[in-house]
């Protein structure tokens, strides 16, 4: 059968197949629209979050003044310090993720990364809040906006994302892939996982006290379509892999 | 991520005839969200069912992609299309939720439990098995071409891609299509 004859058959079994499926599909009762699903979180949430803003606020001006008179210092915060570029293989810990913090009720970062691209400032964090701790992505630029919330660690179950965490998302202009890859990681890339092709390296942070570390990449559009692998390589040659694909505890 | 909707808004599909030139085959006159609704439920299902092979969760990406547009319903329902730019987010929602499925599958079987939730049988499942084997561009191109009648045009503009690909992605898959069918069974 020559290409024509055979393309053509093909768009006689296409109509056929499609027939099948208008069937099935016409016999389908149309389900009424979610519209409590589709409402804008912030507006469903606007009273309460402005609520809770304001109790968080007095809360915690309280908290900070009670304990600026007892240090001396301005905020009475002990600094954490965030660094860019590499990761501190040599920071105790064992296999699994361990974070500090002391679960103290305040949103705190543990760790950021941002990556600028086409004027827009992606940044990726690890907060600390109410002795959980999440995975945080915003956007400055032309798209601001904060994004991807993935909790890392629960504190009402205690899980841990074992000792990976990894999410994507994606809007018109790339691809976002970030996450907590570890132990005793320093070069985090994006692979292709059939090809095994690098595809760009992240940009990571370390995170204190903990051996693993905060990566962040942004991917162009036409890198959506392929599986994706985030490889981590330690300090002593060893490859850690993770798919990109959020996973939580 | 929140997407941008200056972006999507580039892309919108433009009023254009078929290809036989006669019937207006992007969004008929849906004013009101309540009617786009009524009027796209049925063909977003049919395109997401035939896509991902499971009506359930077909179901769950038409929802998801209409509530999308119903959010930002005083832009996307002055475009041209409303459909086309729904539909876009339909395909994009479907590539996550496949890259989703893929690692839990991969999962599933690392643990050897598997996923036997009884889902309704989608007809003809043979020919759009074959079709979601196909590389993902080519994929979507086809379905939109046999299900929709879609011009090279109004898959470029849904797709978001140049025409040239467009047509590239077609003759790729449809051969690809049909050969698969024909090893299959013998002919498509």
């Amino acid at each position: 059968m020559n290409e024509s004859d055979l393309l053509d058959a093909l768009d006689r079994r296409a109509a056929a197949a499609r027939i099948a499926l208008d069937r099935a599909v016409d016999d389908l009762t149309v389900p009424p629209f979610e519209r409590r699903a589709a409402e804008r979180p912030w507006r469903r949430w606007t009273p309460a979050l402005v609520a809770a803003v304001v109790v968080v606020a007095l809360v915690g001006a309280a908290l900070l003044t009670g304990r600026a008179d007892e240090s001396g210092t301005i905020a009475g915060e002990p600094e954490t310090p965030i660094t860019e570029g590499g990761g501190d293989a040599s920071a105790d810990g064992t296999g699994d993720l361990r974070l500090p913090g002391d679960g103290d009720g305040r949103d705190r970062p543990l760790a950021e990364v941002s990556v600028t691209e086409d004027g827009r400032q992606v940044s990726a964090s690890l907060i600390e809040a109410d002795g959980a701790y999440e995975l945080r992505t915003s956007t400055t630029g032309p798209d601001a906006g904060t994004g991807l919330l993935v909790p890392v660690r629960s504190t009402s179950t205690g899980a841990v994302a074992r000792d990976l965490i990894s999410t994507t998302a994606s809007d018109a202009r790339g691809e976002l892939i970030a996450g907590l890859i570890g132990p005793d990681v320093d070069v985090v890339d994006v692979v292709d996982a059939e090809t095994g092709e690098v595809l760009d390296g992240a940009s990571t942070a370390t995170i204190q006290g903990s051996k693993h570390v905060l990566f962040l990449v942004i991917l162009p559009l036409d890198h959506r379509d392929r599986d994706l692998v985030v490889v981590g390589r330690t300090t002593g040659g060893e490859e850690i892999s993770l798919p990109a694909y959020a996973s939580e505890p | 991520v929140e997407t941008s909707e200056r972006e999507w808004e580039r892309g919108r599909v433009r009023r254009v005839p078929d290809r036989a030139g006669a019937v207006e085959l992007v969004d008929p006159d849906c004013a009101s969200f309540d009617a786009f609704y009524r009027h796209e439920y049925r063909p977003l299902l049919r395109l997401a069912w035939s896509l991902t092979g499971r009506r359930d969760l077909g179901e769950e990406l038409v929802q998801e992609a209409m509530i999308s547009a119903h959010q930002r319903w005083a832009k996307v329902g002055a475009y041209d299309s409303p459909g086309g730019w729904t539909r876009r987010v339909l395909l994009h929602a479907a590539t996550s939720a496949a890259r989703r499925r893929s690692a839990e599958e991969r999962a599933l079987a690392r643990t050897g439990t598997a996923d036997d939730a009884p889902a309704p049988r989608l007809p003809d499942d043979a020919f759009w098995s074959h079709l979601r084997a196909l590389p993902e561009r080519q994929a979507q191109a086809v379905a939109l071409h046999y299900l929709e009648d879609r011009s090279v045009t109004e898959i470029a503009a849904i797709l978001d891609i140049a025409e040239g690909t467009v047509k590239v992605h077609l003759h790729r898959g449809r051969l690809a299509l049909a050969r698969a069918l024909q090893d299959d069974g013998g002919a498509p």
